[in-house]
């Protein structure tokens, strides 16, 4: 059995067993421990990728459905983008589990399990290479979700997890149609039916136009609904701000980044053609939910929705970039996949804390409260300002990227897209700053919050660890854009229709070369 | 009559036997027992003995072509048999519960598995017709099984009026498809359906098309397709429990089993090569479309839960419809696992609903679901399984059914027919959460937690349960069993 496939299996068997578990705190420390272990041995595998590298690696395949007429395999791999995001996956449900450790009260067995469940699903669909394979495992992480945010989420939370629910199950569906009918119609070609996304990805640019379009569409329209892109962002508020602190954290960290990952593996991928003729549109979605989302967030006068509606501003961003189908691009829609899954991951999980010593998300609530709380504000601000895209922390890096690489871009043919797409930029320094401004800063307004105690030890061993990756990656962020960089350079290569370099010819490009 | 015969209807015999010991058991004993339960659950494990040696051995149509015996024959009878041992194990506490005669309830169920086997491997339309008969007229005794209760009487009498009407139409079906071929027998109308050599026996017959569309209109009335469907929720929501779910599943694999003998094999050969089988793919299609449809959207509205599946069930024979109206093989793949695993879920569904019916006085709406999650936990967790397979969610069985049948119908360049295979599930996965909200979400009426014990109805949901995960996870066991029918 390969790394990848432990990987998955580590947290899945963790699951069955906590069905034996019925202490609460045992429950904790056992899932603490298996996700810590998922955690080590994905560095494991992290190392033992390599950067330089082409195409997919720690591949393991094996026959799983197979008759005359049909192949599927359960075929596992990854490359530099997929490492990078289940590295995310399994560090955030660390941190996650560690931040939010006295949040639940309720039936902590089975929330332990269902979070274990999700991460399986969630590296499951970051490893998949069979499109079947892919669409077990990113159902498979609708269930655990759904529970946990019906269960222990808030007060509409049955509303809000149902909505959630078949929202997305909407989308996946008209995916399956799409994996069928690319099968289908590779089939004809090839005289196999198969899901294996390797061959599909040759098999797929002989078909019609006409077939390519309708399939990317597909795909797109699916992965659009996860991401989430404007117009179809409608549940995510409401599923993130009904959900409990542990499930926004991995909602907005994680499976959010699920859609833009299957956008740039399957519909960049598998559909070229298609993506060249239909970026524009999607970029002017992106840029209209980058702008939208803004807005929106300037009038929440809840933190959690205020938040909730910065993950569809930050999203957009990635979506411009890999519909920019530059090298900038992509680098910056990897980097900024993981920037946001730390800055808003922290985010959630820091009101979280707040919430759990209040409990009220109106910011009316608050007031001053750094006065009573020094520790808890300097750590929200940072979280803060990495989310504004300020210089020095990750989120700058990110948002830079993408939009130089909507700027390069030459299937856009626009710098429109980059000038209205940097007023987002701005408009999040209105809506973040001004929100910190009536949380932190002024008189205390609300005199029972004299008694709200700062962080304790555990809650800052949660979040320093994210403060690292913050800093490490706005300073350097090479160290991760490495390993980024074959898979986003094959990829934008093959789109543009540049011949493929060989590895060792690949310029890395500094930022820093590029501003001049 | 020789041996292969007898070998080849072995598994028919053995089941019609067991069904008159029953019988003979029931006149001389003086008390309800649990004998006939075991009796039945018995000859039910010989039959699918005799069935699976028989699916290694060559096909055979025995009885001077009146009877098939092959792979897919056999993969039907064990399915029945199963269903019976299945029902029996969810009867032992229902019927003990209600006063109902055991023994009555066992023969009839035998019987009509009787049926269903003469129904999936006729090899003579009149065998297919008797096979029909046998069945229906066990199940419309089973639906009056509570004589002394009123809907119980209306569910028999209705369906009972509505399904004669239905064979009708079958007969009649029957009668043209002779006229036009000259024989019963469907080896030979498949061979002249092939060479094309009788021009009133072809797609573009008037009569042979009207005989097809006579004979879909009586299978579509037992599977509960719309237009067809209107006895369905009523017989349903009034037969007992158990026999409901036997009915929904059983008689539907059954009738549909009938439906890709007499329709992939026999009526339009698979592939057809003179081609113009479109008018009939486009019937079917439809049919296949308003039932997904019409079924997800009126189960919406149900309170009661027996109502709920009820019209989920006429959702799913579009689903299997568009596995028939592909016409293809993996169309006969789709039917096939779908259909085993259909009657897998929705058996476990009523027998779930008969367990907590029996236990909390008449507890059939779906607000008594609510805080189940709490008080049994382990049921609950069972019906959400179900529940999910049903709405055709990965890892369970139910999606990868689902697959194949959309598989199929795309390879038959029908397109939008899975589209709207697809539209219906995001319907029909409002209703099935819906239950899993009740379950675990909303708060008990009554909170206490009671401890699960180990019985019979517990041990088949359970059974169900595992193989809907472990069918799920790795369907060539089914697929390799199945292989391929018609080549």
């Amino acid at each position: 059995m390969g790394i990848l496939s432990l990987l998955i299996l580590i947290p899945l068997a963790g699951a069955a067993l906590l069905h034996f578990i019925k202490n609460e705190n045992v429950a904790k420390y056992f899932t603490l421990a298996v996700s810590l272990l998922t955690f080590v041995i994905s560095l494991v595998a992290y190392f033992q990728f390599d950067n330089k590298a082409l195409g997919f690696q720690l591949q393991e395949h094996y026959d799983w459905i197979s008759s005359k007429s049909v192949s599927i395999s359960y075929f596992l791999g990854v490359d530099g983008m997929s490492i990078l995001l289940v590295l995310l996956t399994t560090f955030l449900v660390v941190i996650g589990l560690i931040g939010t450790w006295n949040s639940i009260t309720k039936n902590v067995p089975g929330l332990m399990a269902l979070l274990l469940l999700l991460e399986a699903g969630m590296i499951g669909v970051f490893c998949s290479l069979d499109l079947f394979l892919f669409y077990i495992f990113w159902e498979l992480i609708l269930i655990p979700m759904y529970f946990i945010i019906g269960i222990w989420g808030g007060e509409r939370r049955i509303y809000a997890a149902v909505k959630f629910f078949i929202y997305t199950l909407a989308g996946s569906l008209v995916m399956l149609v799409a994996i069928i009918w690319l099968g289908v119609e590779a089939s004809k070609i090839s005289g196999v039916f198969t899901t294996d996304l390797i061959k599909l990805t040759t098999l797929s640019r002989s078909l019609p136009l006409d077939t390519q379009n309708y399939l990317f569409w597909a795909f797109a329209l699916s992965f659009a609904i996860k991401v989430p892109l404007f117009p179809l962002h409608t549940w995510l508020p409401d599923a993130h701000v009904e959900a409990p602190t542990i499930g926004s954290v991995i909602l907005a960290g994680v499976l959010l980044k699920m859609g833009t990952y299957g956008m740039i593996r399957f519909n960049l991928g598998l559909f070229p053609q298609a993506s060249i003729e239909n970026a524009s549109i999607l970029c002017v979605l992106a840029v209209i939910g980058i702008i939208y989302g803004a807005l929106v967030a300037i009038a929440q006068t809840d933190v959690k929705k205020l938040i909730a509606y910065s993950s569809v501003t930050h999203m957009g961003f990635i979506v411009l970039g890999i519909f920019s189908m530059t090298r900038e691009g992509l680098q910056g829609a990897v980097i900024q996949m993981v920037n946001h899954g730390l800055s808003t991951g922290m985010l959630f999980m820091m009101f979280g804390m707040m919430y759990d010593r209040k409990h009220t998300r109106a910011i009316s609530e608050y007031g001053g409260v750094a006065k009573i709380t020094p520790v808890y504000a300097t750590f929200f601000a940072i979280a803060m300002l990495s989310s504004v895209g300020l210089p020095g922390l990750n989120g700058f890096i990110g948002e830079y990227l993408t939009i130089m690489g909507a700027f390069l871009s030459p299937v856009l043919h626009s710098w429109w897209y980059s000038i209205f797409s940097a007023t987002g930029v701005i408009l999040a320094a209105v809506y973040l700053l001004w929100m910190y401004q009536r949380f932190m800063l002024g008189p205390i307004t609300n005199e029972s919050n004299r008694s709200i105690k700062d962080l304790s030890m555990r809650e800052i061993v949660s979040v320093v660890p994210l403060v690292i990756f913050m800093i490490w990656i706005g300073i350097k962020p090479m160290t991760f854009l490495k390993t980024s960089e074959s898979g986003a350079y094959t990829l934008s290569n093959s789109l543009l229709g540049v011949a493929p370099e060989k590895t060792n010819d690949f310029q890395i490009v500094q930022p820093q070369v590029i501003i001049k | 009559m020789s041996k292969t015969d007898l070998i080849a209807a072995l598994p028919l015999i053995i089941l019609a036997t067991t069904g008159f010991v029953i019988l003979i058991w029931d006149a001389f004993s003086k008390k309800p027992s649990r004998a006939p339960l075991a009796i039945t659950i018995i000859g039910s494990i010989a039959v699918i003995a005799a069935a699976v040696s028989n699916m290694s051995s060559t096909p055979v149509a025995a009885f001077g072509g009146l009877f098939f015996s092959n792979t897919f024959t056999n993969f039907f009878t064990i399915i029945f048999a199963a269903s019976v041992i299945l029902s029996s194990l969810l009867a032992e506490k229902y019927l003990f519960g209600k006063e109902i005669i055991v023994g009555g309830y066992c023969a009839l169920t035998v019987f009509a598995a009787c049926g269903m086997i003469m129904l999936a491997s006729g090899a003579n339309l009149i065998v297919t017709f008797l096979g029909l008969e046998t069945m229906s007229i066990s199940f419309y005794v089973l639906a009056g099984l509570f004589r002394t209760e009123e809907s119980s009487n209306e569910s028999s009498l209705k369906y009972f009026l509505l399904g004669a009407f239905a064979t009708g139409f079958f007969l009649y079906g029957i009668a043209l498809v002779y006229g036009c071929t000259g024989t019963m027998n469907l080896s030979d109308i498949r061979g002249i359906m092939l060479a094309g050599a009788k021009p009133v026996a072809s797609y573009s017959s008037l009569l042979y098309l009207i005989g097809i569309l006579f004979i879909i209109v009586g299978l579509s009335f037992k599977v509960a397709a719309f237009p067809f469907h209107q006895w369905a929720p009523d017989v349903y929501e009034g037969a007992p429990t158990i026999v409901s779910g036997f009915m929904s599943t059983a008689g539907k694999t059954a009738a549909f089993a009938a439906f890709l003998v007499l329709f992939n094999y026999a009526l339009i050969p698979n592939p057809h090569p003179q081609g113009g089988a479109e008018k009939i793919q486009i019937v079917l299609a439809v049919l296949a479309a308003l039932s997904m449809l019409y079924g997800n959207i009126v189960a919406i509205a149900q309170t009661k839960i027996k109502r709920m599946l009820a019209y989920s069930s006429i959702a799913h024979a579009g689903y299997l419809l568009i596995g028939i109206a592909s016409l293809n093989s993996n169309g006969i793949t789709g039917v096939t696992i779908y259909s085993a695993v259909y009657l897998l879920m929705q058996i476990g569904a009523f027998g779930i609903v008969g367990m907590l019916e029996k236990e909390n006085a008449n507890a059939l709406d779906l607000d008594d679901y609510a805080g189940l999650a709490k008080r049994r936990p382990w049921l609950a967790l069972i019906l959400a399984v179900l529940m999910f397979s049903l709405a055709g969610i990965p890892p369970f069985a139910g999606f990868f059914g689902k697959y194949y049948l959309f598989l199929a119908a795309i390879d038959a360049g029908m397109v939008w027919l899975a589209i709207v295979g697809v539209i219906s599930s995001i319907i029909a996965s409002y209703f099935y959460l819906r239950v899993i909200v009740l379950m675990y979400f909303r708060d008990a009426k009554h909170d206490e937690a009671v401890s699960e014990k180990i019985s019979a109805p517990l041990v088949a949901v359970a059974f169900v349960t595992v193989a809907l995960l472990v069918l799920g996870l790795y369907p060539s066991l089914l697929l390799h069993s199945i292989g391929y029918f018609f080549q």
